[in-house]
């Protein structure tokens, strides 16, 4: 799958979102984001469900970049969703929290994450993670999200 | 027939009606019948000659007490009998002890009632046997009073029994019920604890969650005035006047120290509150990690720190002593003097059961009114050249105290502080 593909951005706060879309462009990652507010609205973009059934406009991404805290679904209910579905499941899905708690870093491996940054408090370091999310996506490669073989 | 010649001779000098005498000639006891004034044997029957041994002509006209002379207490029971007229029954003891003798001796009046004219006197020799059984029945008879005592003792007994078993049911009844009281309120108790604990274990969780929540949601809003004022400095910068600048700055920094002091909190909510379990743990291990976390400052502040060539094994839980470590050689470094470089000593000293670990500085010093205070949460000393939360030692004496230790501090402002902490020594390293 193209690395160049969408990155989708779950988060319910738009603040943190704007900030990531500013880190992602400082960082110089070229990548569209999309973004999606809570859990339910993160599986309807997933399965492409109005408003998001328009796969020109909301393409599949090939990266989930997802707070743990929202509200309706949580990040791990999410998870425990995406990987019981046929070919979403290879989806590569990084946390971004702020919670430094161990139980959280423990459910949200359990439930299906393959990363987990802390969100860092100031800008600088925020950009500092997502240059290095390019690198690692530079290496990375990205699974295909359709063929169940 | 002689004896009865005897008798009616006798009877016929004596004046009495003949029938009188007739009666008792052939008894088989020994009769005799005295005459009351003079006492003088006025007849007697062959049976009374028999058992006396003596010829009836011997005996009828002695005196009373000469047919005794041995005998004193027949003479005065004829005195008696003659004077109140009434009859006497007496039983003497003859012959030898193995071989007892019993007399019976019966003496009664005869005459009218005011006057006793003769006194009739009539002994029988009594076999051992009839003695034997009257002595028996007395004893049967004395046996059946015991008896009948003792029955009426023992029915007090029964009674007594009875009452006291009553008494003792009642208090057997009264202790069943304190038992199963004392039960109910055991069980009640029991019952209480363990809602009560539940409750306070929910209390906690709830209050660690309630922090947590605190702690992530006023850092959200903490990462956007941070975010946006570092954007505002840095994309407006040139139109901005320096003041300006400055307020804008202000705002990052006020942020990042909110920030700062919101992590402290969680570090010390969590340290307060969160499960441990003590194992060994390599000091040396949990030092150079810190150090290895340090890194970049001790780089920064050309700080030196010497190790000790001998690492314990300490008693502890790795997370917290780590934390523990890390805050401790921070402080060293942050409060270091602005003359002269950090000299930090990292020192083990065994104590008995226990295993002291000081981290020395050659740093500002601690005044010492100071030194116990500084471990209270939000005690900050040096508000304006030393940036800090003033929970740092906080969370160190938490650390150490929920590890089951103990930590201290000497210093002397102006040369530096010995900051120390004891964990207890592993059984077997």
């Amino acid at each position: 799958m193209n690395r160049d593909g969408t990155i989708l951005l779950a988060d319910d706060s738009e603040d943190d979102i704007l900030l990531t879309r500013i880190a992602f462009e400082k960082a110089g990652i070229k990548n569209s984001l999309q973004e999606v507010h809570n859990g339910e609205e993160a599986i309807a973009y997933l399965k492409g469900e109005a408003p998001y059934n328009d796969r020109a406009r909301f393409p599949l991404p090939i990266l989930l970049l997802m707070d743990l805290k929202m509200p309706r679904k949580d990040g791990c209910e999410v998870l425990t969703w995406l990987r019981a579905q046929k070919g979403l499941r290879r989806l590569p899905v990084i946390i971004l929290s702020a919670s430094m708690r161990v139980e959280d870093v423990t459910r949200a491996f359990d439930s299906g994450a393959n990363s987990f940054l802390l969100k860092p408090s100031s800008l600088s370091e925020l950009v500092a993670a997502i240059e290095a999310l390019g690198n690692w996506m530079k290496f990375n490669h990205f699974p295909s999200l359709t063929d169940d073989a | 027939m002689k004896a009865n010649t005897d008798l009616i001779s006798a009877s016929c000098v004596m004046d009495l009606p003949r029938h009188c005498v007739a009666f008792a000639q052939f008894a088989p006891q020994g009769f005799a019948l005295v005459e009351g004034e003079s006492c003088v044997v006025l007849c007697v029957n062959s049976a009374f000659s028999r058992l006396l041994q003596k010829p009836v002509e011997e005996l009828v006209g002695k005196r009373f007490e000469e047919l005794f002379a041995d005998n004193h207490s027949c003479a005065h029971a004829f005195d008696r009998v003659h004077s109140t007229g009434k009859p006497e029954r007496h039983v003497e003891v003859k012959g030898s002890e193995a071989h007892p003798i019993y007399w019976s001796c019966t003496l009664w009046p005869v005459g009218s009632k005011e006057h006793v004219d003769y006194v009739m006197l009539e002994i029988t020799l009594v076999d051992e046997h009839p003695q034997k059984a009257l002595e028996m029945s007395e004893a049967l008879l004395m046996g059946s009073v015991r008896q009948h005592l003792l029955v009426e003792e023992s029915a007090a007994l029964n009674e007594r029994l009875r009452l006291e078993i009553g008494e003792r049911k009642r208090t057997e009844k009264a202790l069943l019920e304190s038992q199963s009281q004392l039960r109910d309120f055991s069980a009640k108790l029991e019952s209480e604890v363990i809602e009560r604990t539940a409750k306070l274990n929910e209390t906690s969780s709830q209050l660690e969650a309630f922090v947590f929540m605190v702690a992530h949601d006023l850092r959200a809003p903490l990462r956007a005035m941070q975010g946006f004022s570092t954007l505002l400095i840095e994309d407006a910068g040139v139109a901005l006047s320096d003041s300006t600048k400055d307020y804008a700055k202000r705002i990052v920094k006020a942020a990042q120290f909110m920030d700062d002091l919101l992590c402290d909190l969680l570090a010390f909510s969590r340290i307060s509150q969160q499960q441990i379990e003590l194992f060994p743990v390599s000091l040396e291990e949990v030092v150079q990690g810190v150090i290895s976390q340090l890194q970049k400052t001790l780089g920064e502040t050309k700080a030196q720190i010497t190790l000790p060539k001998q690492w314990p094994f300490v008693l502890g839980y790795k997370p917290i002593l780590r934390q523990v470590l890390f805050n401790l050689l921070s402080n060293a470094l942050k409060f270091s003097a602005p003359d002269r470089p950090p000299r930090l000593v990292i020192r083990t000293e065994e104590q008995a059961g226990f295993m002291r670990v000081w981290v020395e500085d050659n740093g500002i010093g601690i005044p010492a009114e100071y030194q116990t205070e500084i471990f209270h949460p939000f005690t900050r000393l040096n508000g304006v050249q030393y940036e800090g939360t003033g929970i740092g030692l906080s969370i160190v004496k938490k650390g150490v105290e929920r590890m089951g230790g103990s930590v201290g501090v000497e210093s002397t402002p102006g040369k530096g502080s010995q900051f120390w902490f004891e964990l207890r020594k592993p059984l077997s390293p």
